[in-house]
């Protein structure tokens, strides 16, 4: 029994668990046509079932899972699963129909529209069950009174509502103005502008995949991988300090982990050249400046010229140079992290004069 | 929900290859749920027989339907009363409705103002009450019964004068000036258990009522 | 609608139909689930219970009263009243005649008081008007001053009118009334006899169950009417929750299920219908702290707005009841509120909230014991705690401790005190918890030794004051050692700490002292305490050189003690490598290494005893040369109760998660929350061990929970007054200085009197004498005692306050007497009046002779009725308190001998003065007034320019 907690426990650990979401991720585009089928999709939902039922024998971890504002959490993922299922699945099928040459499920019978009674009265059953749903949720699950609120007294730990707990991740390897201003910013910027950005016609109405191959990887890479696995990650397995913990671990708020981090310039000057870091910022950042310029600006031309070249010439120059932009910023996340866990990097460009690092 | 949308679903006749089935002329088919006029067949008696595209398990498509928006019907109405319960708090940080007010022997006949701001009563100890004709205390309500402002107490004149439209109460509560149509109203006052006088604005009585003959609304000392 | 066989459908509608049915179901099920769990309350089933137990008593109460009720009389006047009845029946012509008459009259009156108030209505305003128009010129509308006095004129004719039917009424009224005399005066009287039994009986049929009343109104969804199930709250107006950024008045709804707490009669009834103990203090509406003015969870802590039990934050008081919660009520420890409910027994922590700064708080018999521990034991010494400033360190001085010590005796003595006096207050500084791995034993001697050479390296020297003492024999030291009050503060036999308590530990227990320091020592300090040590608290005794001598002796023979040896030996260098550790967390290595190398070994030697007391704070209790100015090395607990659990550390250690868990567990072991950890020598905990007991935990946990920061508002605290202040300082100062060790006052302390057989061979209650003793001759007594009752062996000594602190308990006598400030005359009686010769017939009388002495103690009386010396009544007594202890003595000083010769006082047994008491108290206090010649007070002269 512990030897499978221990297990799960190593499972969760950040690295292991990104690594985890990103293969998930990877092996679910690319072998689509196994992961579509109705037995891995019950065969999901069942071990996850099991997993949170099971799980919920071990103390640990009936206190974070069975903590009344967690709840939600669990059945987001049981509905993250089913709908990237299901949505996969519908494109699958609708690939399968375009390949033999039929038309695509929405478009079959494209006059007639059901709605009543189909539509409304499934509607009206819904709303019934989602009444009941949430009256004995209410009624089972009471939100806590606490204490009245102590500025001298700060909960440990402090987590962010649900629909946060992505940027509070981020927080703890971007600068605050980055994590905080910059990067959701650009995330909206990004979702608005999809369309502009977005002239594949395909796919419009109805589902497929093969026809928008790209962009739909994108966003569910975005969407799963990196904004809703973040989430899962900061609810269920970041404990007091924010340090990780195993869903079956002991939240002790004495627990200490190495989380020293260096600076790139750090890294160079010290460790690389050998001398002291000049006292001078531009000079200190000067090969942390260079690589960011060379990332956001240099990248995007070599990528036009070479492996994106038919993104570019659909695209044209103004569409492509923000599409690239808001997509390399997007990756930087995933890469930042990764810096950060295999050489502990701490910022590439910092410039504490100015608050300013990256 | 199917895979291939294509299928008929249940309920609905069969395609043109199937036989077709003889039907019987004294049930005509149920053509998208409209009856014919009662002069062309006889009414159905309800209950258990059913239609017969009905395909319910157990009951009959009009007990289910009659089930289900019965008991909607009977689930919205109760959060219905509910929500009107809610709105009906179960405690409020108000001052109390009942106090006490120290002992008989702290209060000198006369007109008494020391509760009035904090709890809203003047306590008027008399030798001799208008209706009970007996020397003990009785409780006004200092809310004038014209249209609810305080009034206040004139000691020289030896009137409660509301300042609003010029109502006018005698040291015992009747009215005889002004427009208020009756006199101030009695609070229940009783002795507690200890002694000392016990005040309560839940219970009210008015003169015009001829509830100042309740016991309840005069303490006899 | 299209025809739906054509169209086709997504889903079966009959299976949806079921879908929907089904699902309608569960939503009203669910609604009423909402609605139901919504109404159903613990409290309500409290509420519903408490109406039968009120039943219950109200039979009780019911059964009492009926029998006090004389039956037959009341039969009687049953019977009587139904004559008179029926004699009423036959006049009934009458009445109604007269009733008619009276209707007509209350007509004709309502008539004429209208008329009248019309007319004063019209006169004033006319009067009025009047007054404006002429006031610029007075001369003018003289017509309308003619009509004003006409209606004023009329108006009185009104108003005799009105008089006039008025008194008709009153005269048919009276008719009526006397006819019905008869009925209405026996009504009255059934009325009287039954009061109590008709309230008990119409409360019995108001607690009645009633369909309508308990169950209709009562009802879910209906109960916003009129329900009698209701939340009970006290909105407190002058005791505040402090809340961030602001105050929110406490509302506390305990009353909700705490039904009876207030009303007597409960006592016996399980919680929680019980009456709260002590209601004439707390609670009872003729308490200090009423019900609806105090609210509850002021004093007992807890979350004053739920009405749940577990939400509350009840604390179980025992392992037993917390398991009985946990199955009865599924009780777990509240996590969600920072202030649980202090435990049972824990209440009178709260008191310090309001009484701010006060050591003895009357009748909060808990705290004070906890304060008079906390004083005792010297935590304020290390800890900084407000309202303990300023007072003395708790241990001796050690600046002179070469003449008093030898190094030996002192490595033992600290290595750990209490192997060699069980009851003594030093704490055990090392061999605790967390150093006694070998490592660290061998660490503790080195620093124990260091410390011993630091103390007599720095000691001064100190010359006796008889080089060569007489010997003494031990026998009469004894003697005098147990009666002449030494034992008031000191221990000298085999009590434990606890049962001598901290006001007969005050001095340095004298168990093991012979074995301690030598006979020259014990000699000088006995003789003169202050001569060693100037600013010690023991007081002189006032013995002759031979008495000293005879006590020293006495003492010397107590020796004995069971040092702990040392358990480990070191060398210089291991000495060094402490030393070492020392200096590196001041200074980088290199440089300690520098310092070290600079040093020769003895140096090093001092210089680790200078870091080690350093560290361990020693300088907290004892005066020690260099260490003058330093600071506690504790931390600071003046808000110690309002500290928040999540600044407690609780380590590895497995018990529950209370702050009165980890103070008690702490208390028990300081180093306890070490264990399991991985720590350098210096990173250790140091509070030393002082053994406490687990009553003297769970006192001290008292006192550190009632520290609190204060938040109450002026309005909630204890009005200010000389008075109280004067009390406060006079409370303080007898305890500070152990005044209540020997004698009583206010109902505490008088400890003595469990060393003597009677109490009236202890020393005197001083609750009566701010209205007792005149003051100057009090200050003349403080400055030099004399006797004041000769059969006594304990003696007053003479304690060496400054004239402030005489002052301070001169004015609190005066407070406690509520004479502080008054104005006394000085009453002088000439010994040829009248009523000293009858006074003097009195004195003889009644014999007052016989137990008081006068000049000599009188023979043939047990020690125990003897009375103090008369001649000095005159001088030493206050005129007017002598008649009213003559009068009632019982009521001044409970359980005296002294006679009450006037128990029906005024009227007397004696035949003086026609048995008038009045008069015969007052010539026996004239005739006392005129003695003289008794022992005196030397009246203390101060010169110009001297000290005070």
């Amino acid at each position: 029994m512990d030897a499978i907690k221990d297990f799960f426990n190593f499972f969760a650990d950040p690295r292991v668990f990104f690594l985890l979401t990103l293969t998930g991720f990877i092996l679910m585009i690319w072998r689509r046509d196994v992961f579509t089928t109705p037995r891995v999709g019950y065969g999901l939902q069942v071990f996850l079932v099991l997993f949170f039922g099971l799980g919920l024998f071990d103390e640990n971890f009936r206190l974070i899972v069975a903590k009344p504002d967690n709840v939600p959490i669990v059945g987001l993922v049981f509905l993250l699963l089913f709908f990237t299922w299901y949505s996969m699945r519908q494109a699958v099928l609708n690939d399968r129909r375009l390949d033999r040459g039929e038309p695509v499920e929405e478009k079959v019978e494209e006059d007639r529209v059901w709605v009543w009674p189909d539509l409304v009265y499934t509607e009206l059953i819904c709303l019934v069950l989602c009444s009941v749903v949430l009256i004995v949720w209410s009624i089972v699950l009471k939100a806590p009174l606490e204490q009245p609120a102590n500025a001298a007294a700060t909960p440990n730990p402090s987590k962010a509502p649900w629909y946060f707990l992505g940027l509070q991740e981020m927080l703890v390897y971007f600068d605050p103005w980055l994590a905080g201003v910059v990067l959701p910013t650009l995330i909206i910027v990004g979702l608005m502008a999809i369309p502009y950005i977005d002239t594949n016609p395909k796919g419009s109405g109805y589902y497929t995949f093969k026809e928008r191959k790209a962009e739909i990887s994108i966003f569910i890479f975005g969407f799963v991988v990196l904004w809703a696995s973040l989430i899962v990650l900061g609810t269920f397995l970041r404990g007091p300090n924010w340090n990780f913990f195993g869903p079956f671990e002991y939240w002790d708020i004495h627990k200490l982990e190495a989380l020293t981090n260096v600076n790139l310039s750090e890294y160079i000057w010290l460790q690389g050249v050998g001398v002291g870091l000049p006292s001078n910022w531009f000079v200190r950042e000067f090969f942390g400046i260079v690589l960011l310029l060379l990332y956001i600006v240099a990248l995007p031309v070599i990528l036009a010229r070479g492996v994106l070249k038919t993104y570019y010439e659909k695209l044209g120059p103004p569409r492509y140079c923000v599409g690239i932009f808001l997509f390399l910023m997007m990756l930087s996340l995933p890469m930042k992290m990764l810096a950060r866990w295999l050489f502990n990097l701490k910022y590439i460009v910092a410039i504490p004069e100015f608050f300013f690092n990256i | 929900m199917t895979d291939d949308p294509t299928t008929p679903a249940a309920g609905t006749p069969v395609s043109k290859d199937a036989p077709v089935k003889p039907v019987t002329p004294a049930v005509p088919p149920n053509l998208g749920g409209k009856t014919t006029s009662a002069a062309v067949a006889p009414r159905r008696p309800a209950a258990a027989k059913k239609v017969a595209d009905d395909t319910s398990p157990l009951l009959s498509r009009r007990h289910w339907l009659g089930l289900a928006w019965g008991s909607f019907t009977a689930a919205s109405a109760a959060a219905l009363a509910a929500t009107g319960r809610f709105m009906f708090p179960n405690v409020l940080n108000e001052p109390p409705q009942q106090f006490k007010i120290g002992f008989p022997d702290e209060y000198v006949p006369g007109v008494d103002e020391r509760w009035k701001v904090r709890y809203g009563v003047w306590i008027v100890r008399t030798p001799s009450d208008i209706v009970q004709e007996a020397s003990g205390f009785y409780a006004l309500i200092s809310v004038c019964t014209h249209l609810g402002c305080t009034p206040n107490w004139l000691s020289a004149e030896v009137k409660f004068k509301c300042p609003c439209h010029g109502s006018g109460f005698r040291p015992t509560g009747v009215n005889f000036e002004g427009p208020a149509p009756r006199p101030l109203e009695r609070a229940r006052i009783v002795l507690a258990e200890d002694g000392q006088i016990l005040v309560d604005k839940a219970r009210k009585f008015q003169f015009e009522l001829g509830q100042w003959a309740d016991p309840e609304s005069f303490l006899r000392s | 609608m299209a025809d739906k066989k054509t169209v086709g459908h997504a889903y079966n509608i009959d299976f949806l139909n079921v879908v929907f049915a089904a699902s309608s179901i569960f939503l009203f099920v669910s609604v009423l689930w909402m609605v139901w769990d919504d109404y159903d309350r613990g409290w309500k089933n409290y509420q519903r219970r408490f109406v039968q137990l009120e039943a219950e008593v109200t039979r009780v109460g019911l059964e009492a009263a009926s029998a006090n009720v004389d039956a037959v009389v009341l039969e009687q006047l049953r019977a009587d009243r139904s004559t008179a009845e029926a004699e009423l029946a036959i006049q009934e012509e009458q009445t109604v005649a007269l009733e008619d008459e009276l209707a007509d009259i209350d007509a004709q009156l309502t008539l004429a008081v209208q008329r009248h108030n019309f007319a004063k209505a019209t006169y004033d305003v006319n009067k009025y008007s009047f007054e404006v128009d002429r006031e610029g010129d007075p001369e003018s509308y003289t017509d309308q001053q003619v009509e004003i006095a006409a209606q004023y004129d009329e108006w009185l004719e009104l108003g005799l009118e009105v008089e006039r039917l008025t008194a008709e009424r009153d005269g048919l009224r009276g008719q009526l009334a006397e006819i019905r005399r008869g009925v209405t005066g026996l009504d009255d009287q059934i009325d009287a006899l039954t009061s109590e039994t008709s309230r008990l009986e119409g409360r019995l049929v108001d607690l009645a169950p009633n369909f309508i009343e308990d169950y209709l109104l009562n009802a879910p969804l209906i109960d916003f009417l009129a329900p009698s199930l209701k939340v009970q709250q006290i909105i407190t107006p002058n005791i505040f929750d402090e809340l961030n950024f602001t105050r929110v008045p406490k509302i506390d709804r305990c009353t909700t299920c705490h039904l009876a707490i207030d009303r007597e009669g409960y006592e016996e009834y399980p919680q929680p219908f019980t009456t709260h103990p002590n209601l004439d203090v707390y609670v009872g509406s003729a308490s200090p702290h009423p019900l609806e003015t105090t609210g509850c969870t002021v004093c007992h802590e807890g979350m004053p707005q739920s009405v749940s039990f577990r939400d509350a934050s009840h604390t179980p008081s025992t392992e037993e009841q917390t398991h009985d919660w946990e199955d009865s009520y599924d009780w777990a420890e509240s996590h969600l509120w920072d202030y649980p409910m202090l435990p049972r027994g824990m209440a009178e922590a709260s008191c310090a909230k309001c009484h701010v700064e006060e050591v003895h708080i009357p009748e909060a018999d808990v705290l004070n014991l906890s304060y008079g521990l906390y004083e005792r034991a010297g935590c304020y010494a290390c800890h900084k705690t407000t309202g303990f400033e300023g007072l003395r360190k708790p241990g001796p001085s050690l600046m002179k401790i070469k003449a008093k010590l030898t190094p030996e005796w002192v490595a033992d003595w600290i290595r750990d005190p209490r192997r060699v006096k069980p009851t003594t207050w030093m704490p055990r500084v090392w061999y605790n918890s967390n150093t006694s791995s070998p490592e660290d034993v061998r660490r503790s001697e080195a620093e124990i030794d260091a410390t011993v050479a630091y103390l007599f390296a720095n000691s001064e020297d100190h010359e006796f004051a008889v080089p060569v003492p007489p010997r003494g024999d031990s026998a009469e030291g004894q003697a005098i050692v147990e009666s002449v009050g030494c034992l008031g503060c000191h221990v000298a036999g085999d009590e434990t700490r606890l049962g001598a308590g901290p006001r007969r530990t005050f001095g340095q227990a004298l168990q093991n002292i012979g074995s301690k320091t030598t006979y020259e020592w014990v000699f000088d300090w006995v003789r003169n305490p202050q001569h060693y040590s100037e600013l010690t608290y023991m007081p002189d005794l006032r013995l002759t050189d031979r008495e000293a001598a005879d006590v020293t002796a006495y003492l010397m023979t107590l020796g004995g003690g069971d040092p702990r040896a040392a358990e480990a030996t070191y060398d210089q260098a291991f000495s060094d490598s402490v030393l070492l550790d020392y200096l590196r967390a001041i200074v980088p290595t290199a440089e300690a290494n520098a310092m070290m190398a600079g040093m020769s070994s003895d140096e090093r030697t001092l210089e680790l005893g200078e870091r080690v007391i350093g560290r361990y704070g020693c300088f907290s209790c004892h005066d020690i040369d260099g260490f003058e100015g330093a600071q506690p090395v504790g931390t600071e607990l003046s808000e110690e109760g309002t500290k928040l659990l999540a600044q407690l550390d609780f380590s590895f250690l497995d018990i529950p998660h209370t702050k009165i868990d980890w103070f008690e567990n702490k208390l028990h072991d300081p180093r306890v929350y070490d264990q399991n950890r991985v720590l350098q020598p210096l990173e250790k905990l140091r509070m030393p061990d002082y053994g406490f007991n687990s009553e003297e935990v769970q006192l001290l946990t008292t006192a550190l929970m009632s520290f609190q920061r204060s938040v109450q508002p002026a309005a909630a605290l204890m009005p200010g007054s000389a008075r109280q202040d004067a009390l406060r300082l006079g409370r303080a100062l007898v305890r500070r200085r152990n005044c209540i060790a020997c004698h009583q006052v206010e109902n505490d302390g008088g400890d003595y009197r469990t060393l003597v057989a009677d109490p009236s061979l202890a020393p005197p209650l001083l609750t009566p004498e701010g209205a007792k003793v005149k003051p100057d001759w009090l200050y003349a007594f403080f400055k030099g005692p004399i006797t004041i009752r000769p059969w006594l062996d304990v003696r007053m000594p003479t304690f060496t306050l400054t004239d402030q602190h005489w002052n301070q308990v001169l004015d609190y006598f005066g407070a406690i007497s509520n004479t502080i400030g008054e104005f006394r005359a000085h009453t002088i009686v000439s010994s040829r009046g009248g009523s000293v010769a009858t006074g003097s017939e009195l004195f003889d009388l009644l014999r007052c002779q016989q137990c008081h002495v006068l000049d000599e103690i009188p023979a043939d009386q047990p020690t125990e009725n003897l009375a103090p010396d008369l001649r000095m009544t005159p001088e030493r007594l206050q005129a007017d308190w002598i008649i009213d202890w003559l009068r009632d003595p019982q009521s001044i000083q409970p359980g005296t001998r002294m006679p009450a010769y006037w128990p029906d006082f005024p009227e007397a047994f004696y035949p003086q003065f026609d048995q008038d008491g009045e008069q015969q108290v007052r010539s026996i206090r004239d005739h006392l007034l005129t003695f003289s010649g008794g022992p005196r007070p030397v009246e203390p002269v101060v010169e110009a320019g001297d000290e005070p």
